[in-house]
């Protein structure tokens, strides 16, 4: 019994459909009265009435019809999108959207003021305006005995009563779009009781339907059945034999997908536009059947390790080779399946549309979103994760970035304000942008704030990245007025740490490439697995992520004995900072004769890491760390190697933080500028 | 989702009551063959059928089918509401 997945490939449908909607009323607001945008926005809603009537969710219908009257008006010319309509409409959206969630008619009483307050709105713009020009309205479904009398004859695959796709509700829903004259039952196909599959479906049905809808509206009812449905129409007007004929001789099952081929010429042109395919096939998988398939191939993953590290062992060249063999395939497996939870950024994009539109109402400021990059991929899971730290940014950019119109006339900039958000790869990283046009960071306010709020010391020597980094600081707010949007409790240093709790890394930039401010957010492609590069310290096996790694180099003895006495070292005239990792996680035993400097890169910074040996690089599947070690700075995860053994995953960026806080903890007020910062960089 | 035939062997009567669905499908053809099976089939009481659908439907149409072939008829009385309306919207003739 499928009905629960019907139910549910519905949901997922309506909201497709919903999200659809939305980008396309953004879309009419710049093309206003597109006609084919006008068409696609009342197919939206109309496909989500129709499946939504099929499984009797009433109050999802009794709503959707009231919205698709307006919007049938709106394509018919009768009535224009304004600002107020569209406004009004994308609340319909919103509330169609909370609706379709709602599995029984009966438990959506909660949702009844407000959907009754979104129809009296609506109102006006279903029945004529009062200076109206003699335009009759005319309300599609309501009125019986008119319009032209459609012959539908309706075969149904064996299997569509088990798919949750009874006919009844298929003939009830044709019933609201006109006046059913005569519904004809065909039982013919009834096998005999000892044969019967009592679950299969063995009628087929005529119906003659007086309607005034078109054979699209028609055919959309039927969408939602895809093949489980043959359907034959008879066009009004022509002669009645050549749909019964068939209907009542012929009862075996069509071939599925025959609905389109059996179409005269002259309707394909109807047909295509009223459904376009999608070019691309697509097919839905469960998440959690992927992150399953995920978690398996990370095992997998570690299986290999362990089979090459034998093979290697046992000295047996065959084994070894078959090991290679086996290992490329793996990692195969691992990118492709990676690949496979990989999404294009646009989908996350196109939601600030909306936010940006209702936030620069909300602030009467004028403001554009621009969108680059969006066809920049990332892993699903994180996708799911940077909206809400997105959605603040944006807001934040609307709220604090772009000035007031008056303000930006007086300087002269175009009353259009323009956020921009932007995505493109980078060594094994995405990085997304969010700027703003406006007026930028004032430095030293920001130092004054941070001075008051007791996060630096009044005559701290910063520099302006620095400064401006103050504001990801908890407790930090330069706004003197809080207004309505941003500046509610969750402050940028939410921000910063959802977006390190994805193991990536946000920073500023003033003035930023829009000439306002740029966020820059730096995250990790995939969350599952990294290429790594191992290394050893006394008894211990970390791990950093191989696209951090700059080069691996041997410390000469004489480096080694200037090293052992600085905090940095000089590399082919780059001053590099120094995290011993032996003395940072207070590895006891001997330094070892010869040292190696592993040199990091990681968000325009660079810094070196001395271990006792490099090992190469390793293909890691990152196990989170257990609730005990998460106190622990500066590891990320742990791996399991293919000898069995545990290693940890440095988290670099942190490393990072830490040394330069130390150094700015040594360097103030004493040297302020005796030691390189780590960000420095003399060549 | 409960739906029970009581097939009375003494009476011939089915009576049908709650749901005849889709959910009560098998059970309700099995108890339909055996009751056909006994010879002594003659009604189908619907008054208790608070839901029927296309499955449910198919059922009553084949029993008024053993009804044709048969010496006796089946007969279909005492159809409740919602029987009524399926019959009605589907033009399979309701009952006067």
């Amino acid at each position: 019994m499928n009905i629960e997945l019907a139910l549910q490939t519905f949901l997922d449908e309506s909201r497709e459909l919903l999200s659809d909607m939305e980008q396309i009323l953004l879309d009419l607001e710049s093309q206003p009265g597109e006609s084919e945008l006008q068409n696609a926005l009342f197919r939206c809603v109309h496909t989500v009435k129709g499946s939504a009537g099929m499984f009797g969710l009433d109050h999802v219908v009794d709503f959707t019809h009231v919205v698709e009257n307006v919007l049938d008006r709106l394509r018919a010319g009768e009535i224009k999108l304004s600002k107020a309509l569209a406004n009004l409409l994308l609340r319909c959206r919103d509330h169609i959207s909370l609706l379709v969630e709602v599995p029984e008619p009966a438990e959506a009483v909660d949702l009844q003021p407000a959907g009754n307050a979104l129809l009296v709105e609506l109102e006006p713009f279903q029945s004529l305006p009062a200076s109206g020009n003699g335009q009759t309205p005319q309300p599609q479904n309501s009125e019986h005995g008119k319009g032209d009398l459609w012959r539908i004859g309706m075969r149904i695959q064996a299997d569509a009563l088990r798919h949750g796709m009874d006919p009844l509700g298929f003939i009830r829903f044709l019933g609201t779009l006109g006046e059913l004259v005569s519904v004809n039952t065909l039982d013919d196909g009834l096998p005999r009781l000892d044969q019967l599959d009592p679950e299969a479906c063995y009628l087929a049905f005529e119906i003659e339907l007086r309607t005034t809808a078109n054979r699209a509206a028609i055919e959309d009812v039927f969408e939602f059945a895809g093949d489980l449905y043959q359907l034959q129409l008879q066009e009004p007007g022509s002669a009645p034999e050549a749909v019964a004929a068939p209907a009542t001789t012929d009862m075996d099952i069509v071939e599925a997908g025959s609905r389109e081929g059996k179409m005269q010429p002259a309707d394909q042109a109807d047909a295509q536009r009223g459904r376009r395919r999608k070019p691309v096939q697509h097919f839905r998988v469960q998440a959690d059947k992927l992150d399953h398939l995920i978690n398996l191939v990370g095992e997998l993953v570690i299986a290999s390790a362990a089979v090459s590290l034998d093979a290697d062992r046992s000295g047996n060249s065959t084994a070894r080779e078959s090991a290679a063999n086996l290992n490329l395939l793996v990692e195969e497996i691992r990118d492709s399946s990676l690949d496979l939870r990989m999404v294009p950024i646009g989908e996350t994009f196109q939601k600030f549309q909306r936010v940006v539109r209702d936030v620069s109402s909300e602030l009467s400021k004028d403001i554009e979103l621009v969108i680059t990059g969006a066809d920049t991929e990332l892993d699903k899971t994180v996708v799911e994760k940077i909206g809400d730290p997105l959605t603040h940014l944006v807001r934040n950019a609307c709220d604090h970035g772009i000035e007031s119109p008056a303000e930006r006339s007086q300087k002269g900039k175009p009353a259009l304000g323009r956020v921009h958000l932007n995505a493109y790869h980078e060594s094994g990283a995405i990085v997304i942008e969010v700027s703003d046009d406006g007026s930028g960071l004032n430095r030293d306010r920001i130092i004054a704030k941070a001075v008051e709020r007791e996060l630096v010391r009044a005559d701290a020597e910063l520099s302006d990245r620095e400064a401006f980094n103050l504001i990801f600081e908890p407790g930090f707010s330069t706004v003197e007025q809080v207004t309505n949007l941003s500046g509610r409790g969750v402050g940028m240093d939410v921000v910063r740490r959802n977006i390190e709790a994805l193991r990536g890394a946000v920073e500023l930039v003033s003035p930023g490439v829009a000439g306002g401010t740029t966020f820059r957010i730096r995250l990790p492609l995939t969350l599952a697995i990294i290429d790594g590069f191992l290394a050893r310290v006394g008894e211990a096996t970390y791990v950093v992520p191989l696209e951090m790694v700059v080069e691996c180099t041997e410390l000469s003895a004489e480096q080694q004995a200037v090293s052992n006495e600085q905090h940095y070292i000089k590399l082919r005239h780059e001053v590099l900072p120094l995290i011993r990792l032996r003395e940072h996680f207070s590895h006891g035993g001997e330094r070892s004769r010869r040292q190696n400097i592993i040199v990091v890169r990681h968000g325009g910074q660079k810094a070196g890491l001395i271990v006792d040996e490099l090992l190469g690089e390793h293909q890691t599947v990152i196990k989170p760390l257990s609730g005990i070690f998460s106190h622990l700075k500066g590891l990320s995860g742990s791996t399991i190697l293919g000898s069995g053994q545990v290693a940890l995953i440095l988290d670099v960026p942190a490393l990072m933080h830490q040394v330069a806080q130390h150094e700015d903890v040594a360097n103030r007020g004493i040297h302020p500028n005796a030691r390189p910062r780590l960000s420095a960089s003399y060549s | 989702m409960s739906s029970a035939l009581q097939f009375d062997a003494d009476t011939g009567c089915i009576t049908v009551a709650g749901e005849l669905t889709i959910y009560q499908a098998n059970a309700a053809a099995e108890s339909l063959r055996s009751a056909f099976a006994s010879g002594s089939l003659r009604r189908i009481d619907l008054a208790g059928v608070t839901e029927l659908d296309t499955a449910g439907l198919q059922l009553l149409l084949m029993a008024e089918r053993l009804s044709a072939h048969g010496e006796d008829p089946v007969e279909l009385v005492n159809h409740s509401q919602p029987v009524r309306e399926v019959l009605e919207v589907l033009g399979v003739g309701a009952p006067s």
